[in-house]
Formats: structure tokens, C-alpha cells, sequence
């Protein structure tokens, strides 16, 4: 079916202010922000269930592909319509349906962005304690399609941890539900599962019933400084070890310090070889003493400089490096920008200082600068890789050293991507690496959706 | 100002997190239209300088409804120039003859008329019909000082009390000064923002200025909008070539400084509950926020209260970057979220205080809009108030 019939058809079933086939238009939701491109054949805002389930049975009918987005704030193509057809913007159907503090739990549509939500739910005390650094841009349809998480992740988990209840679309037009509002539940499969992390395949999610969290009473930081990124790994072990779970634990490995003192060169980073950043939340006293504890640890695994505060203003300082790793980037040198190529790999914790290192001599390698920093609580390192985007030979070279990562992973013990997903950024790693998962993953796919019409071409599915 | 291969790799600098979107005002305004946020708008501008998409009509649209508040700018953590990137993507459309008629009709006026509205220069002077007798001998007279008036606050009768005000204070502190009347030509501010960009016809009236202004030897130039003050600030030295042959200040620093240096000295109580309007082009773009706050600390009796968010973060009033010219129903949209953004600062609000020309146009049109009685003071008004 060409644009224009597909307009005619699609105009029928909803407002046409809310359809564009317009080339910018187009071109403006060809991509998110990996370096995957393809513009869908059409551009659909919904704003019900309803006007979803007219469009996507029509699609199911004509076999034509549906591409859910909400932010587009992914990382790895999932929500590129790289086989055209009809991309669903979400971001409309955003609104909270029902907030049930006394149940612990919020249902809310899709399209919501996480920090909105978060700023209605603090009137109550209470927050969806998953917290991705793309919080202010990033929908709640796109998190739980991503299973995404956070810094947080150490002790609040990932988003597929807080899903009580789902209503989707099916590919064939039809709705269903799957949990129920009861916290705990184990009536049947876990569909719910399946639906965290299928990056849209399977079907649309237009609705979610989130478990939610009181908000802290109190957050202390904690920030040790060491000259060896041994060390540093070390730290991070002997602090489980110590019977301490921090809200959070950031590495800035040398490559950020350098990075951030030239972005920001008043902040004065002490040119180390790594920096530990600790979050603790929770109440006063208990904090007091986890800092108190931590802050010991750090000094048995040699750090050369602590320092830590209760205050929400010094706090903000102390943290203020960890924010500025994405822009500082961009900075390291002149004409290179961060590009999403293996970004988001994660490692057995003990193995954290030696991919550190491995990512430093491929930095060498590629001649590339790479800025490394992570969610180190969790073994989850984001290499940031630099790169002249307006040189195709780099784009030549990043694609190697793309391979390259992957496979450091793999060999370490740890996987492809923690947090950001697979879409087709590293869908033939899947294959290479997890066959395996990927020919359970295919028989499901075609279970739900036999027609593939449901965001065709990703995960390698259809390798 | 950019050449192409520069523009196209400043376009690249964007890494599509999309932190624009969560703070840009129009992309709640258009229902998060991906096309209207600055990260589309970027977007659409690379897929227009490569040729890999052809000019459409909502590409222009969007191109030329963008509020140039510079919020995405500052919040950018990859350092893109997003505003003025999308003003360089006008000048793109602007050379190829894309621009809207509206726009083009404006840049040709600002060019044959040297002012904004197509009046005659001879006009320029009707704001000063209560201050004849101060300014009538120093129009084009030598003196330290020189005021630039600016076409807005020149040519609408209801935004005189701008000017008016502050050769008032001026005359009350027996501060000499001068001014261009009839010579003085649009700053060239809504012919960069239209898309225009440095040829020889602009550079001829940007030229007469500096010139009219270095005959007359004046050491420091005040300006009362935040938009003259921008362009004479940073861009006329480019032009010029050199640096200005006098200081550039907007009216807030100046009477700061001489508050400061007790020359000026705000004595009367005013027993108002007021708040602030941050003037886009003064404070994001400008960097201006403090000035305007230490003179109202100054004033006796003013309870003043912070809009929120301020500053940094202000909430754009919709009156900038053409947008009225081009796409009223969006400003007209942005004035109710500006509205009840003041609704919500204190209910026992007596007015806002502007320093902007633009903004006090627009907050004015907004009272008639939304039927709404908000009082909007101009700063330099507030001041003389605060020392008659």
C-alpha cells in the first residue's frame, strides 16, 4: 500500500491532524539515539485504546508493520521503524488513571513521562523508584518495553520489577490484560515478564499498573577517590560484603575525570584513576551509620581522598561530576561526538577493573576517546565512544570496535546490554552469542504475533 | 554565523537524548509533536542542509514558530546551539525564498524603512511627547551617555512609559545624554531573527548606528530592550569588526551600577506584591538575571515574589522569536500557561515586573486575550516611581 492510500485509510480511523505523512515529519521520527535510521511510512498520534485497536487491526489485516515509540529516547534502534509502516507515537495517552497509595500502586497510560509522574506522586509521599537518567524525557510505555532502569538499580531493581498489571494490544487488534492489582501473584506465567523488554514485537502496552515506593526520608553521598582502579573494584565488593546496600554506585573512571576537567575545570576532579560515587537513602540514623561503615570500607581498599554529606546543596556539588559525564563527552576532543555504540555493556562485578582497563587500550586501538563510567553497583559500564560523525571512515572503524566490545562482554562473563535494550543496535549479537535464547525468543514472537507485523526486524528475530 | 560545512557539523554535535524536549514550551503547546521539539527541529535541519529531505511546508512551519527562548540551548548537555541553530536554519530557508511572506515583508520593511513597522523615521520621536523640553537639546549632541531606543518601544504609544521613564531618571540625576531621534535605525535584531543574514544592506544600518553613536562620543550605550542589547552587544562588533567604540549596557545593569554607587537612590516606598518576568533575550541569552532582582531589593516596601521557575529556567512569555509575526495562535497558547504560571505565584499578586519592551507588549495583549487584569510595570517605570 503506498502513503498516500495508507493516509486515506488511516484518516478514517482517526482525526487526520493526528496522521502526517509529511517528509520532515517523517524524517523527524526516523530515528532515537543510536545511529539506526529508516522513517516509517506514517506518522500515528493516538490518544485511546480504541483509536490504537482501529489502527492496528487495520495493520494486522494488511499486514502493514506498526512501530510503538514513546520518548524516543532509546538506545539501540528499538523504536526505528526500519521496516516502515505505521509508527504509533504514544506520547499523547499520557495520562495517570488512578493513584492508589493505600494498594502501594498507580495505573497510568503509556505515553507519561517518568519525572511527571513522579512529581504527582511526591504529593502523596510516594515515587516509581526506577529512575533512568533519561527521567525527564522517557515514557513509562518506553521503560517497561526496555525493562529500564537506573542507578538505582542496586537496590530498587528494574522497571520489569514493578509491573503489577498490563493491558495490551495484541498484533491482531484484540485487548487484553495480564497480572492483576495484587502485589504478589503467581496465577499462571508470568506474561507480564514477557512483555517487559519485548520492545514493542509482541504488541502495544496501553496501560500499566506500577507498584510504587514512599519517597526516603533522607540521601547521603559518599564520594572516595583511588589511584587504583583495583581498588576501586574491590571496594565495591567489600561493600556488599559489608552487609551495606547503597541506593547507588557510580564509577568515573579516569577517562570521565579527564572529561569533566576540561568541561568543567572548577570542579577541580582530582586526576585519579578512579572515583566512586555512594548514594544511601533511607532514614537518618541508618544512613549515618552505612556512611560511617562504607566510608571505612573505603579507606581499607586504600582511597585516597572521602569525602560525604547529609545536605541536599552539597550533595547536588558532589554529584554534579556524575552529571556532567554525557555533555563532557562531547568535549575530550575537538570535532568528536559521543555516538550509542556499545554502550551498555555489564560484567560480573570482580571483572569490572579489567574491562575497565581492556576499554582503555581499545580507546588506544581505535584511536577513539572512549569516557567509561557506569552503574558500577551493578557491573553496568556506559563506554562513551567519541567519534567524527561527518567522517564515514570512523563510522567504519566504530562498527569494529562495536564487535569488539560486544565481544568483551561475552568473554567476561556478562552481556550485551544491562539497561538499554537490544532493537537492532545489537541484534546480531544476540544471534552470535545467545542462539540459544534467540530461537525461544522467535517461537514466542510467533506465538503472539504470526503475521509480524509488530515492530518487524528487531531482536533478530528474524535471522 | 556559520558556514555550511561548520553549520552541519554543529548539527551533529546532537545526540537525540532529547533534554531539549522536556523543557522546550511549544512541544507541550503542539501535544509533543516530535517535529516541534528543538531536537526535531534539529533534526529537520540536517535533513534539510544535506538534501536528504526537501523543505516542506511543516518544516518551514516549525522552523519559524520556535519562541528563540533558548531554554534548550542552556539545557543542552552536549552543547548545541539549539536556538541559534534554528535561526541559522531560517536564514537557510530565508536565501532560498522559503521564508514566510509575513517574515519577508518584515525584513524588506526593516531594510527600506529602517524600522519594523514601515513608519516614517521622522515618527521616532512621538514616545517623547511628555519629555520634549528634557530631550529637545540633546538629540545628536555629544554626551558620555547614549540611549537606544529601540523601533518597539519608539513607534507603540503604549510601551512609551519605557523610555519615558528612563530619560526621567536620567534628567532627575542630571545625568547628560543623547540620543539618534530620527537617525536611529532598527538594531537589526527581527531581521537576524526573520532569518536574515549579514549582507551589505543590513551591515549599512548597523554601521550608521555605531557611526551615529561614535560622532556623538559617547563612552557607554544603555538600551532598554533586551533584544537591541543582545545584537548590539554581539553581533555589531562582528560587524563592525572591531570592538565597539563604546560600552554596550541594558537599562537593569546601568541603573544597578548607580544604585550601587549611591548615585541613584530609590527612597519612596512601594507597597506592591510584584513578580518578575525574565526577558528571554536578557536573561538565558544574555546572562542578565541578578541586576533586575538586586533593584527591586533596593526598592522600600516591594514585596517581591519569584516566579517558578525563574531565571535560568523562566517560562517564556511567547512574545519572542517573531512567533506573533508568524503563528499568533501559538503565542496566544503560551500566554495562558504564562498566565496561570502567575496565577500561581501568589494570589495576592498586585502585578509583574518586565524589563523587556516585548514582553510588556505581549503580557498587555494577554490581559485582553484572557480577560485578565494583570498590571505589567515596566522596570524603568518601577524605578521612578521609586525615586519621585
Amino acid at each position: 500500500m503506498d502513503k498516500d492510500e495508507l493516509y486515506k485509510n488511516i484518516i478514517k480511523l482517526i482525526d487526520k491532524k493526528y496522521v502526517s505523512i509529511d517528509e520532515a515529519v517523517l524524517y523527524c521520527y526516523a530515528c532515537d539515539v543510536s545511529n539506526i535510521e529508516h522513517p516509517p511510512d506514517i506518522v500515528v498520534r493516538p490518544n485511546s485504546v480504541d483509536e490504537i485497536v482501529k489502527i492496528v487491526k487495520f495493520a494486522f489485516d494488511n499486514k502493514i508493520p506498526v512501530t510503538p515509540r514513546g520518548g524516543g529516547t532509546g538506545a539501540a534502534g528499538g523504536a526505528v521503524p526500519i521496516k516502515g509502516g505505521i509508527l504509533l507515537d504514544l506520547t499523547r495517552m499520557n495520562r495517570i488513571i488512578n493513584i492508589m497509595i493505600k494498594d502501594l500502586q498507580v495505573t497510568v497510560e503509556p505515553g507519561l513521562v517518568h519525572s511527571e509522574l513522579n512529581k504527582i506522586l511526591e504529593e502523596y509521599g510516594f515515587r516509581f523508584p526506577v529512575k533512568p537518567g533519561s527521567s525527564e524525557m522517557c515514557t513509562i510505555g518506553g521503560m517497561i518495553a526496555n525493562n529500564a532502569s537506573g542507578m538505582n538499580a542496586v537496590k530498587y531493581g528494574s522497571t520489569g520489577d514493578y509491573i503489577l498489571k498490563l493491558e495490551v494490544v495484541l498484533p491482531d487488534g484484540s485487548v487484553t490484560t495480564f497480572g492483576s492489582h495484587s502485589i504478589k501473584d503467581v496465577s499462571g506465567y508470568d506474561l507480564i515478564r514477557v512483555f517487559v523488554g519485548s520492545e514493542g514485537t509482541l504488541g502495544i502496552i496501553t496501560k500499566a499498573t506500577l507498584k510504587i515506593m514512599p519517597i526516603p526520608d533522607v540521601i547521603g553521598v559518599l564520594v572516595a577517590v583511588f589511584s587504583d582502579l583495583k581498588d576501586a573494584g574491590n571496594t565495591v565488593i567489600s561493600t556488599f560484603q559489608s552487609r551495606v546496600i547503597p541506593s547507588a554506585i557510580e564509577i568515573l573512571d579516569k577517562s570521565s575525570i579527564i572529561a569533566i576537567n576540561k568541561y568543567s575545570p572548577e570542579l577541580h576532579l582530582p586526576l585519579a584513576e578512579a572515583i566512586l560515587l555512594f548514594e544511601f537513602d533511607g532514614y537518618l540514623d541508618c544512613i549515618k551509620k552505612e556512611i560511617e561503615i562504607i566510608e571505612n570500607v573505603c579507606k581499607l581498599n586504600n582511597a585516597i581522598k572521602i569525602d560525604k554529606t547529609l545536605d541536599n546543596e552539597k550533595r547536588t556539588q558532589l554529584w554534579a561530576a556524575r552529571s556532567l559525564v554525557g555533555a563532557a563527552s562531547n568535549m575530550v576532543r575537538e570535532g568528536y561526538s559521543r555516538v550509542y555504540i556499545g554502550e551498555d555493556i555489564a560484567v560480573p562485578l570482580s571483572k569490572i577493573p579489567d574491562v575497565l582497563l581492556k576499554l582503555r587500550e581499545l580507546s588506544v586501538k581505535y584511536d577513539f576517546p572512549i569516557i567509561t563510567f557506569g552503574h558500577i553497583s551493578v557491573g553496568n559500564l556506559h563506554p562513551a565512544i567519541t567519534i567524527r560523525k561527518y567522517e564515514p571512515d570512523d563510522w567504519n572503524k566504530v562498527m569494529k570496535l562495536n564487535d569488539e566490545i560486544h565481544k568483551l562482554a561475552i568473554e567476561f562473563q556478562g552481556t550485551l546490554t544491562a539497561e538499554h535494550g537490544i532493537g537492532l543496535a545489537r541484534a546480531k549479537y544476540l544471534k552470535l552469542y545467545t542462539p540459544a535464547t534467540l530461537e525461544v525468543m522467535k517461537y514466542i514472537k510467533n506465538s503472539f504475533d504470526p503475521k509480524n507485523i509488530m515492530n518487524p526486524g528487531k531482536m533478530g528475530l528474524e535471522e | 554565523m556559520y558556514k555550511n560545512e561548520d553549520f552541519i557539523k554543529e548539527l551533529l554535535k546532537c545526540v537525540r537524548c532529547g533534554k531539549c524536549r522536556a523543557v522546550c514550551p511549544e512541544i507541550n503547546l503542539e501535544e509533543f509533536q516530535e517535529e516541534s521539539s528543538p531536537r526535531g527541529r534539529i533534526r529537520m535541519a540536517y535533513g534539510l542542509i544535506t538534501k536528504k529531505i526537501p523543505p516542506t511546508q511543516i518544516l518551514i512551519d516549525k522552523i519559524y514558530s520556535c519562541f528563540y527562548c533558548g531554554i534548550c540551548q542552556i539545557t543542552c548537555p552536549s552543547g548545541v546551539m539549539t536556538s541559534d541553530l534554528i535561526l541559522k536554519t531560517r536564514e537557510y530557508l530565508y536565501d532560498l525564498g522559503l521564508s514566510p511572506n509575513k517574515v519577508n515583508n518584515l525584513l524588506e520593511t526593516i531594510i527600506k524603512t529602517k524600522n519594523i513597522y514601515g513608519l516614517d523615521q521622522e515618527d521616532r520621536l512621538d514616545w517623547a511627547f511628555d519629555v520634549e523640553d528634557i530631550i529637545e537639546n540633546k538629540i545628536n549632541k555629544k554626551a558620555d551617555i547614549g540611549l537606544f531606543i529601540g523601533c518597539t518601544a519608539s513607534y507603540k504609544g503604549s510601551l512609551a512609559i519605557q523610555p519615558e521613564s528612563i530619560v526621567k531618571i536620567l534628567d532627575h540625576l542630571n545625568i547628560d545624554f543623547t540620543l539618534l531621534g530620527e537617525k536611529e535605525m532598527c538594531c537589526g535584531n527581527p531581521y537576524f531573527l526573520g532569518g536574515g543574514a549579514i549582507n551589505d544592506k543590513i551591515r549599512e544600518i548597523v554601521l550608521g548606528n555605531i557611526e551615529n553613536f561614535a560622532k556623538l562620543k559617547i563612552k557607554k550605550l544603555i538600551t532598554a530592550c533586551p533584544g537591541c542589547y543582545r545584537i548590539i552587544k554581539t553581533i555589531y562588533p562582528i560587524i563592525y569588526g572591531k570592538e565597539l567604540p563604546f560600552e554596550v549596557y541594558h537599562v537593569t545593569q546601568y541603573f544597578d551600577d548607580l544604585i550601587n554607587k549611591n548615585v541613584l537612590k530609590l527612597k519612596k516606598s512601594i507597597d506592591l506584591k510584584l513578580t518578575y518576568q525574565d526577558p528571554c533575550e536578557l536573561a538565558r541569552h544574555c546572562g542578565i538575571f541578578e541586576q533586575p532582582r538586586n533593584i527591586f531589593e533596593k526598592i522600600p516596601g516591594l514585596k517581591f515574589f519569584e516566579l517558578t521557575p525563574n531565571k535560568d529556567n523562566a517560562v517564556c512569555c511567547g512574545g519572542g522569536g517573531l512567533v506573533k509575526l508568524t503563528f499568533p495562535d501559538i503565542v496566544d497558547k503560551q500566554l495562558k500557561v504564562k498566565f496561570n504560571q502567575i496565577s500561581e505565584c501568589n494570589d495576592k499578586l498586585d502585578g509583574i515586573i518586565t524589563a523587556c519592551p516585548s514582553c510588556q507588549d505581549n503580557l498587555q495583549y494577554g490581559n485582553t486575550l484572557l480577560k485578565e487584569n494583570l498590571k505589567v510595570i515596566d522596570i524603568c517605570d518601577l524605578i521612578l516611581r521609586a525615586i519621585k
